[in-house]
């Protein structure tokens, strides 16, 4: 449909992975590493957890949230930011300075138990799962949009989940896209960088933001729905603080009722600990102490991202029933100026500001966003199954090349399997039920997460006499409880008290953390905790490390670091 | 020296230093209770929200800011505190007593830009045309006519100078000739020289010429001179004070317990056979603890250095006693860039091990306990153990300084340390139960 | 593609690494008494934090319920104080938050254990 924009997709993508080999620091010495890592490293890394950790949902689903709820779907940006102030305060530095690979590595080095290793891959593999579903709905809904129809007898949405979840997984399986620090961190610039440019071009064209807000108070927030028979037609939100007034763009009530409003917080905040293919980077910072200035940079970037994702959002809610009328394209987007998928926001903008490249720039954006984030987790995945399964537990005497086969198989098989389901779940059909569907179907992963890892993760850091059937039991009280809860929310809508059972993690991660607690005072620690404890929040690897790196340097440079 | 040593500091009660926390949050209480009441309940149409708010974030403001200082009593003495904080604790007690005149420059001693500045101070108020200031020796300052021939650093020219140096008398001088200035053109007339004494010994004359034929007042020049010999002499009791406190810390540095280094050397040695590399750790940490004590050479040092110091101590300690030694360590963080007096922790643990774990058969655990209340702007440090506890007389001992002799670092340099450096305010208890333990408490200034 | 392996650059040396030759290079160690007080210090401060942090995160959507003047009130330019707090001001304060965090906790492990390392000042923390 739209060559132009196809042709500028793809060059930026070329110019994105070719940027990224090319200055992509060569032979990485341990002295580069170190000098890297002091600085530059930091930063560096930083934007590479970001470029993880934006995916779709962020790079999209937020802008959506906003668009269709106002002020209720800000609390995404604040939840999926404010989730990094738990993982700074309680989980950077002691799981850097631990130096285990993973989370169920992590877990059960720490408590010294296999079966808790085991469990933790179940839980982990269950959190990627349905973090990788809602990624591949992304790329579907930017497929739909962009090419606009579909191949070998698919529809244009599977069709885009089926390309991109087969593109990603053959990268990540063949070992072409390893997800260096490097690519990630350039990829985040991009994703920033499409921000900058939509909110200039907002801005440039008359968008004040305050003012925007206080006209779009003045009417009811309206948004399209659907009959059976296909038509679509305008609905007015319901406040549901106030009970049966309508709702407005700049005050809660759209979307959570007051109960509501405080679960899905908690539950964005919690869940950022305990997403696998986060935590999995902190293992690349040289220190501890890094870690932690990481997780600050990280913080300030996020907050910068999210809080220009509400301000798009917010402009597009305001901007784009004046353009519906210019632009004739339009048309099939929307339902009196109010676009019927509301991921489509930031595309349309970019297509209102931009053309066609904009349109593509975009895209790009949120393919970038969505391939990022697939491979981290895939490689989390296949790193829990390759490392702490397969060479643990099913062939300890495995070569290397099985334990690759091995990791490949699994990456495969998860891709699939989140494909399938993402195809399964048409998101036109869901829109209704859940508007911004990328950006809710996200908040299912970090609830498993913050309900079943988060907190028996900073039990096992802060408490000491935390124990390896307690951790069991945390996790498998977490889980089963967030999912249940899911499962009865599914049923009995999210109205009332119930609504909190879509976001469960206020319920689960209390009631998780209290059956560890309860469990360890009748089990026993594991042996030599003083040593575990040494490691754990000791600084002496840290100390030898930095000590080293300025030997290193100051035996290269044959001068101290202190002679500028 | 030192004629302000007190009785050993068991159980000083200190006034000032008490803890505020919980009547300031009442106060608070009390405060957000009579806004809501006044602006929500009496007011008819009840006041906005934002201007409630605002009062009371006001009101809380002001108690929050305004209770600590109420605490710390009148406004003098908090001026005080205040400079003394900034030149550095030693001067301390004779600042407290010299408030008096405290425009005085002559706080450091006779020293000529002293001299000069004070001279510069009393020009107008002595009635006099030119005024100097010599020591035994030398013109410190000379200000007014004949300050070209009277030059600062000759010795003095007059003849008077010498009989007032001599006889430590008040001399008036009426003619020009008694003046005995050699210079013909010398324009001054007459004359009061006083004296300027530390108790009985003559230090310097404080002169004031004037070139007519009256003398200056001499009541006037007199009492002059007896202030700035008071100030002069609360400088030397200063300077000999901290020379007494430099004393106390050389004592304390060659203190140093060669027990321990000789016990510590043993371990090392034993332990060099069956684990080499514990053993050179234990090396470099007696090296860092003797580094650290020799190195110290202000009187004040940052918590966190003290407390580095006492780990160091500690470990080398429990590669001695093994299990039976266990430690535990409370530590604010506010507490670690506070400053405390140096090598003072240190000593309270030692007494701990060697007073009440040593002798104790299933050893037992020292507690060091450090917390900062930023209300009363005190730092709190805590020294416990559960051993063996001492008896009431023998604790009278220790803290009086008797047992020093045993090895031991007696409280009574620490508490004396104290005395000078804080004068009363600070607090330093120590209660033992026999069999139960021993607690040393200090309270001192947050520095 | 290899499995075993973090996502990364080239790897970290593990801490445990110790190259034999440069054997001076290994007397950094920690005593439990020291790293044990460390961490009840850190736990103390991280609780605290986290304490301040779910009460303003709470409060945002709490004073919805409680004042009126919050989601009705306009600020300049027309943005009611809980959108404004919604929209920029948690942000600002979660940075400022973890900046304090991290400083003091860079603080209390530099000074709680280990020596004071006076030759090199200015080696540790990389303040953003």
């Amino acid at each position: 449909m739209i060559t132009a924009s196809i042709i500028g997709l793809a060059a930026l993508l070329l110019v994105v992975l070719g940027i990224a080999l090319v200055l992509q620091p060569r032979g990485a010495s341990t002295l580069d590493f170190y000098l890297a890592g002091r600085r530059v490293g930091v930063v560096t890394n930083a934007c590479a957890i970001c470029g993880d950790y934006f995916s779709a949902a962020s790079f999209l689903g937020v802008a959506a949230a906003v668009y269709v709820s106002g002020l209720d779907g800000v609390w995404y940006a604040t939840g999926f930011a404010a989730g990094f102030i738990p993982v700074l305060l309680f989980v950077a530095a002691p799981l850097r300075r631990f130096g285990e690979f993973s989370i169920p590595d992590f877990l059960g080095r720490r408590l010294t138990s296999d079966r808790v290793r085991l469990t933790a891959v179940c839980v982990v593999q269950l959190i990627i799962l349905s973090y990788l579903v809602p990624q591949a709905v992304g790329s579907g809904i930017t497929w739909e949009l962009l090419v606009g129809h579909g191949m070998a007898g698919l529809s244009p949405y599977a069709t885009g989940v089926a390309v991109s979840t087969a593109a990603i997984t053959a990268l990540v399986a063949l070992g072409g896209m390893r997800g260096t620090t490097w690519t990630q961190a350039v990829q985040f610039l991009v994703l920033l960088c499409a921000f900058i440019w939509l909110t200039v071009a907002a801005i440039g064209s008359g968008f004040h933001y305050p003012e925007a807000v206080d006209r779009l108070n003045e009417q009811p927030l309206t948004n399209p729905t659907a009959t059976e028979e296909g038509q679509w037609h305008l609905e007015t939100e319901r406040d549901r603080i106030d009970g049966e007034d309508p709702a407005t763009f700049g005050e809660p009530g759209a979307r959570y009722g007051s109960l509501g409003q405080f679960a899905l917080i908690i539950t964005l905040i919690m869940g950022t600990a305990g997403l696998p293919h986060i935590m999995n980077r902190y293992f690349t910072s040289p220190t501890g102490l890094a870690a932690r200035m990481t997780t600050v940079w990280v913080l300030g970037l996020a907050s910068l991202f999210y809080a220009l994702a509400v301000l798009l959002g917010t402009a597009a809610r305001s901007l784009i029933p004046d353009a519906a009328a210019e632009h004739a394209w339009m048309e099939e987007l929307t339902v009196g100026g109010v676009l019927k998928v509301p991921e489509h926001a930031l595309l349309v903008l970019g297509r209102v500001y931009g053309g066609e490249i904009g349109l593509g720039f975009i895209a790009s954006g949120a393919l970038i966003a969505v391939m990022s984030t697939i491979a981290g987790l895939l490689l989390a995945s296949a790193a829990s199954w390759g490392h702490d399964v397969y060479e643990r537990h099913i062939n300890p005497h495995a070569s290397q090349r099985q334990a690759v086969w091995a990791g490949r198989g699994a990456v495969v098989l998860v891709a699939v399997l989140s494909a399938a389901v993402a195809v399964g779940l048409r998101p036109d059909s869901l829109t209704a039920l859940l508007p911004s569907i990328v950006a809710t179907m996200v908040t299912w992963a970090f609830a498993l997460a913050g309900s079943a890892l988060t907190p028996v993760f900073i039990l096992t850091i802060w408490w000491r006499r935390t124990t390896a059937p307690a951790a069991i039991a945390g996790m498998i009280t977490g889980a089963v409880t967030a999912i249940t809860m899911f499962a009865l929310g599914t049923v009995y809508g999210d109205a009332g008290l119930s609504e909190m059972l879509l976001t469960p993690t206020i319920v689960a991660a209390p009631l998780s953390a209290v059956v560890t607690v309860v469990v360890s005072r009748f089990t026993t620690t594991p042996a030599e905790l003083d040593r575990l404890w040494l490691k754990l929040h000791g600084t002496a690897a840290d100390r030898h490390t930095l000590r080293l790196a300025r030997l290193t340097i100051t035996g290269v440079t044959g001068r101290s670091k202190e002679e500028p | 020296m030192s004629g302000v040593n007190r009785a050993p500091a068991a159980r000083r009660a200190g006034g000032a230093l008490r803890n505020g926390s919980l009547p300031l949050a009442a106060a608070l209480a009390l405060a957000w209770g009579l806004v809501y009441l006044i602006t929500q309940v009496i007011a008819a149409p009840p006041l906005g929200v934002g201007t409630t708010l605002l009062i009371g974030v006001g009101l809380t403001l002001l108690l929050t800011i305004g209770y600590p200082s109420a605490l710390r009593g009148p406004r003098g003495a908090r001026l005080a505190t205040r400079q003394q904080g900034k030149q550095g604790a030693i001067t301390r007690p004779g600042q407290t007593i010299a408030a008096v005149g405290r425009s005085i420059p002559l706080r450091s001693g006779l020293t000529s830009e002293a001299a000069q500045r004070t001279a510069q101070l009393l020009h107008p108020l002595l009635g006099g045309d030119s005024v100097a200031i010599t020591d035994r020796h030398k013109v410190l300052a000379f200000l007014g006519p004949g300050s070209d021939h009277h030059t600062v650093g000759d010795p003095p020219r007059t003849d008077i100078s010498a009989k007032v140096l001599d006889r430590a008398k008040t001399v008036v001088v009426r003619h020009r000739a008694k003046l005995g200035c050699p210079e013909p053109s010398c324009p001054l007339q007459t004359a009061v020289v006083a004296p300027l004494a530390i108790g009985k010994r003559v230090v310097g004359a404080l002169k004031v010429y004037r070139l007519d034929e009256t003398p200056p007042p001499r009541g006037l020049v007199e009492g002059m001179a007896g202030i700035l010999s008071l100030h002069l002499e609360l400088a030397e009791l200063d300077r000999e004070r901290k020379l007494a406190v430099d004393a106390k810390l050389d004592a304390l540095r060659a203190q140093i317990n060669p027990h321990f280094l000789f016990n510590t050397l043993n371990t090392i040695a034993s332990k060099a056979r069956t684990d080499p590399e514990e053993a050179r750790q234990l090396l470099l940490r007696l090296s860092d603890f003797f580094r650290y004590a020799v190195r110290q050479d202000g009187h004040f040092a940052e918590f966190g250095q003290e407390y580095f110091f006492v780990r160091t101590y500690l470990s080398l300690e429990q590669a001695r006693y093994g299990d039976r030694l266990r430690v535990r360590y409370d530590v604010d963080p506010q507490v670690l860039t506070t400053n405390v007096p140096v090598l003072t922790i240190q000593p309270l643990v030692e007494n701990a091990v060697k007073h009440g774990l040593a002798n104790k058969v299933d050893g037992g655990t020292v507690t060091l306990k450090a917390r900062v209340d930023p209300l009363t702007r005190t730092t709190t440090i805590q020294v416990s153990d559960d051993g063996v506890g001492i008896e009431d007389d023998e604790l009278e001992k220790i803290v009086s300084g008797d047992v020093t002799a045993e090895g031991g670092i007696g409280l009574r340099n620490i508490s004396e340390r104290l005395d000078t450096l804080f004068g009363e305010r600070y607090r330093f208890d120590v209660r033992s139960t026999a069999g139960q333990g021993t607690v040393v408490d200090l309270r001192i200034p947050l520095g | 593609m290899v499995p075993a392996v973090p996502p990364s650059d080239a790897g970290s040396p593990p801490p445990e690494d110790r190259d034999p030759a440069g054997f001076e290079l290994t007397d950094e160690y920690d005593m439990p008494a020291e790293v044990d007080a460390t961490f009840r210090t850190l736990r103390r401060a991280a609780f605290g934090y986290f304490a301040l942090f779910v009460v303003v995160v709470a409060a945002v959507p709490g004073l919805t319920l409680a004042l009126d003047w919050w989601s009705q009130g306009r600020l300049v330019g027309g943005m009611s104080p809980s959108f404004v707090m919604a929209a920029f001001g948690l942000y600002v304060f979660f940075f400022v938050l973890a900046v304090a965090a991290a400083t003091l906790a860079n603080a209390v492990e530099d000074r709680m254990l280990g020596g004071p390392e006076r030759d090199h000042p200015e080696q540790r923390g990389d303040a953003p």
